[in-house]
């Protein structure tokens, strides 16, 4: 029955915490690095990491963790490997400590681990043994889940919708708007905290089409190209290509995140946009992606910007200045980053504008 | 006939302090052998307690259906949520709203599988694996039919000679394992995890849950399997 087992659940809890206090109590000082050449320096990482083992909310351990982590990522040891040689030794190389530990310790630990065999339960006893022994035969089978998982974090797509237009080049737009494409993708790939690995694809709508500038990629991956402008404003080509994008299952599987869409336009479109936003709006996957807008100089289409919304509680944001689009781009930057901190990375974070030091968009 | 399971809170729950809020239930009787895997929605209230009722509500049902004389699939899923509605007072159906993934070997010699809402409901017939859940509705993770919250049940039934393992997961396990290695993961499980003593095959599974690997992963995971040790024969 389920209460049973709620039980064996709890039971087991109190086994798995109580395993990793053994393990603390009697360190593991002896014990050689996993990676060659590279013990030394991740030793003072395991440290650490037992440290925020036994004391999660040890802020000065966080805090020199993490340093220490850079530290060796600039080194050029990866982040995939220093976490392996981490998790590896501190979880599997030795396994849990077997209740009958050959030291016969009877620290606190150790002697709840005994009454939780039984109160006549000696660490040699039989039973203490049976069941060091059903730990061996489970250690066994451990690790065989790599190789059925998928290695990479679930995806959170950011697609960026960018006017290409001739009208883009004048004062400085289209520069302001790579520098602001390109400082959001360095700081999504910068992003340590993160519960989802941000990708970035940029839509690029001008020069008579709607063509895909970057193709969908993890932010870490991206090297940015700058785009040029020229040409007219195609934006209903551009809302075609992001639904077809979204629907695509292989591009944006079903594990990702919901994905988020921003539109930056200075113009009004030239082509048929109707039809291809109320598609956009009425897909089953690219209706639900968050959206963001700005609208760039006195010739956008407010209203037609606040349909891409959809929300009336949505707004459309402006922007007068080429700094604005940089400003514009840092708040989307904070919203993305927010929600990929939070605890379900699906739950739409509110980050008013009015979070940044000068926000003036 | 044997069956098991194991779930963990994922590291999501882990960080907020709270509880885990999938459930599974594992049973027998004159029915034949029943287990359920259920996940409490997140984003409500009651999710947990919806879970645990769900699983509850279940086998009231399968017994109630097999007391009935055993008539169709539907019947028996039909009997679910109302019996859950139910379980669940004093709360409210949306607060508690929980998926639902069963599997039954009855002793008819026919086993039922159902799913609602997301996870994997799966069982290796004649060798190949045959999953029954619907394709994920809205397209993005954490957004899922349910009990309480509506939705349409997957079900199919099988001739318990032509299995020889059903596989229900949480969908904190099914979206992180790779579709080309579905195969080898059930295999896995019938020939590593099943074979294993009770305890061992417990300790076992629930470790290899804490220690996902998927890196940056948040949900709660639940197996929970029904394996016929000597092939398909209930």
């Amino acid at each position: 029955m389920g209460w049973a087992k709620y039980h064996e659940d709890n039971v087991s809890r109190f086994w798995r915490d109580a395993n990793t206090q053994v393990r603390v109590v009697h360190g593991t000082q002896d014990r050689p690095a996993s990676k060659a050449g590279a013990g030394d320096d991740l030793g003072e990482l395991k440290l650490l990491r037992r440290r925020l083992a036994e004391n999660p909310c040890d802020r000065s351990a966080q805090l020199t963790f993490h340093a220490e982590k850079s530290r060796l990522e600039k080194l050029g040891i990866s982040t995939g490997e220093i976490l392996g040689v981490i998790h590896g030794d501190d979880r599997r190389a030795d396994g849990p400590m077997d209740i009958a530990s050959p030291n016969g310790g009877t620290s606190l630990v150790q002697r709840q681990l005994q009454n939780e065999i039984g109160r006549n339960a000696q660490p040699n006893s039989p039973k203490a043994l049976a069941k060091a022994q059903l730990n061996k035969q489970g250690e066994r089978n451990m690790s065989k889940l790599k190789d059925f998982t998928v290695s990479t974090a679930r995806p959170l797509p950011v697609i960026v919708l960018a006017d290409v237009s001739g009208s883009m080049s004048a004062n400085g737009k289209i520069d302001a708007l790579n520098d602001a494409i390109q400082s959001m993708i360095e700081s999504f790939a910068a992003e340590d905290h993160s519960r989802a690995e941000i990708h970035v694809a940029v839509i690029a709508f001008g020069k008579g089409s709607a063509r895909l500038h970057q193709a969908l990629l993890p932010a870490a991956q991206i090297k940015w190209e700058r785009v040029g402008a020229a040409g007219n404003t195609p934006m209903g080509a551009a809302f075609d290509l992001v639904v077809k994008m979204v629907e695509d299952q292989a591009q944006i599987p079903s594990r990702a995140y919901r994905p988020t869409v921003v539109l930056v336009s200075d113009g009004q479109p030239t082509d048929e946009w109707r039809e291809p936003l109320q598609r956009l709006l009425a897909s089953d996957r690219a209706s639900k992606a968050s959206r963001f807008v700005l609208g760039i100089g006195d010739d956008a289409d407010p209203a037609m910007l606040a349909e891409f919304l959809a929300d009336p509680s949505a707004r459309a944001y402006s922007a007068h200045e080429a700094r604005q689009i940089k400003n514009f781009f840092r708040w989307v930057t904070m919203s993305v980053t927010q929600r990929t901190r939070s605890v379900n990375p699906n739950s739409v974070v509110v980050v008013h504008p009015t979070a940044l030091d000068d926000y003036d968009f | 006939m044997d069956y098991f399971g194991a779930s963990v809170a994922g590291p999501a729950h882990r960080a907020l302090r709270k509880p885990n809020e999938d459930q599974w239930l594992g049973a027998s009787g004159a029915f034949g052998s029943l287990v359920v895997v259920s996940d409490g929605l997140g984003s409500k209230d009651r999710a947990r307690h919806g879970a645990k009722k769900a699983c509850v509500a279940t086998l009231r049902a399968v017994r109630a259906w097999h007391k009935d004389g055993t008539g169709s699939l539907n019947d028996l899923v039909d009997r679910i949520e109302p019996l859950w509605l139910e379980e669940i007072v004093p709360f409210d159906r949306l607060d508690c709203a929980a998926t639902c993934l069963l599997a039954l070997a009855h002793h008819d010699g026919r086993t039922y599988v159902a799913a609602l809402g997301d996870g994997m409901a799966a069982v290796r017939r004649r060798g190949a694996i045959e999953r029954v859940e619907h394709p994920r509705a809205s397209g993005f993770s954490n957004e899922t039919q349910s009990l309480g919250s509506g939705g349409v049940w997957a079900t199919r039934c099988f001739e318990c000679s032509e299995i020889d393992i059903a596989v229900l997961a949480s969908d904190g396990v099914s979206d992180d394992l790779r579709p080309d290695r579905l195969a080898d993961f059930v295999a896995w499980l019938k020939d590593e995890i099943a074979t294993l003593q009770p305890v061992a095959r417990w300790r076992s599974l629930r470790r290899e849950l804490n220690e996902w690997p998927t890196p940056r992963h948040l949900d709660d995971k639940t197996i929970a399997v029904l394996a016929w040790p000597n092939g398909g024969t209930a």
